[in-house]
């Protein structure tokens, strides 16, 4: 935990950020269920780096792997279109699932400004082998524009 | 825009609260006559400590080879690499033969580069079984169904790492003899 917050002030420092970027969200997988909670940085271009932790939601935890499952690691997404409204980024996240397994998933998502603060956004990456799913909403903090 | 947010939150409900029937997570193989790789080749790596998934072999996978020396070379049907390693230094399969005219289970493992088989068990063609891997820290733990563990002595090696998934796979030394066709449905 400590290596991606020295990550993520590293990150912010290169990056000469413009925006903080709280999202949090669930992404359903084959497997189960996880929330997702992601904090990064965005620049001007909508380029974003940070870090993200996830973990089994508990009701959806399968009988034949009946451990809390976590994984936590760093993300970076590079927007491939954008309008005033909606945009569609390509993301990676490379982790570290229950201490032990790297874990790198690619992922595409469209996010919808609903206001200066607020964005929603869809995605679909591929994990296990499988197609998944997540929603999320997103908080932007320090908004140099809003300032 | 307070519709917007409720279609939206509404699409979101539906999409992760929704009843639907199971879907069919089988993945089928196939070995083309004369090759080693079984198609589609796939890219994954291990994300849990236990690797568990039904396989079904069907009639097709039996086979005589003219050369009888061969015949109990291990095929592999599904496993991994361990942490950060290649499969020839460490790693955990389980493989399959038709010897004795019957399909026998092994466990097949590589530990510091030195291979290692165990008989574990017959299956019948054209039927479901279960197969489970356990990674521990000092084993793996090979289960078929419901006998009991049979376990190899696994090295110490990285704990954290990558380790990449193994697929079907023909032979030892020969490609397959014909086309040949197997199910895996891994369990998450």
């Amino acid at each position: 935990m400590k290596t991606l917050i020295i990550i993520l002030l590293f990150s912010a420092s290169i990056i000469q950020a413009q925006t903080l970027v709280l999202s949090t969200g669930v992404e359903k997988t084959v497997a189960n269920t996880e929330s997702q909670f992601m904090m990064g940085y965005q620049s001007k271009k909508q380029r974003s780096i940070g870090t993200f932790y996830q973990n089994n939601v508990n009701r959806f935890i399968s009988e034949n792997n009946p451990k809390q499952s976590y994984w936590y690691g760093v993300f970076t997404a590079l927007p491939i279109a954008k309008s005033e409204k909606i945009s569609v980024y390509a993301m990676l996240r490379a982790g570290l699932m229950d201490e032990q397994f790297v874990v790198i998933v690619p992922s595409l998502e469209t996010k919808i400004k609903v206001s200066k603060w607020l964005a929603v956004g869809v995605a679909s990456s591929y994990r296990q082998g499988y197609p998944a799913f997540s929603f999320k909403t997103q908080f932007s903090l320090f908004n140099q524009s809003t300032l | 825009m307070k519709t917007r947010i409720v279609i939206l939150s509404l699409s979101a409900i539906m999409l992760f609260t929704a009843c639907e029937p199971e879907a069919d997570l089988y993945r089928n193989f196939h070995l083309k006559e004369g090759e080693h790789f079984a198609s589609p080749r796939l890219v994954e790596s291990l994300q849990s400590s236990r690797l568990a998934f039904y396989a079904k072999f069907d009639e097709s996978c039996r086979y005589i080879f003219e050369e009888t020396s061969f015949q109990d070379c291990k095929n592999k049907l599904l496993g991994f690499s361990d942490c950060n390693n290649m499969h020839h230094e460490n790693s955990a399969r389980f493989t399959w033969q038709w010897f004795n005219n019957q399909m026998e289970i092994y466990a097949y493992c590589y530990v510091n580069g030195e291979r290692i088989e165990k008989f574990i068990g017959v299956v019948e063609l054209e039927k479901e079984n279960r197969y489970e891997i356990e990674l521990t820290p000092d084993a793996y733990l090979f289960k078929l169904n419901d006998q009991e563990s049979v376990s190899i002595t696994r090295s110490a090696t990285c704990t954290k790492g990558m380790y990449y998934m193994l697929w079907p796979y023909f032979g030892g030394t020969l490609p397959a003899p014909h086309d040949m066709h197997l199910s895996i449905k891994i369990i998450y």
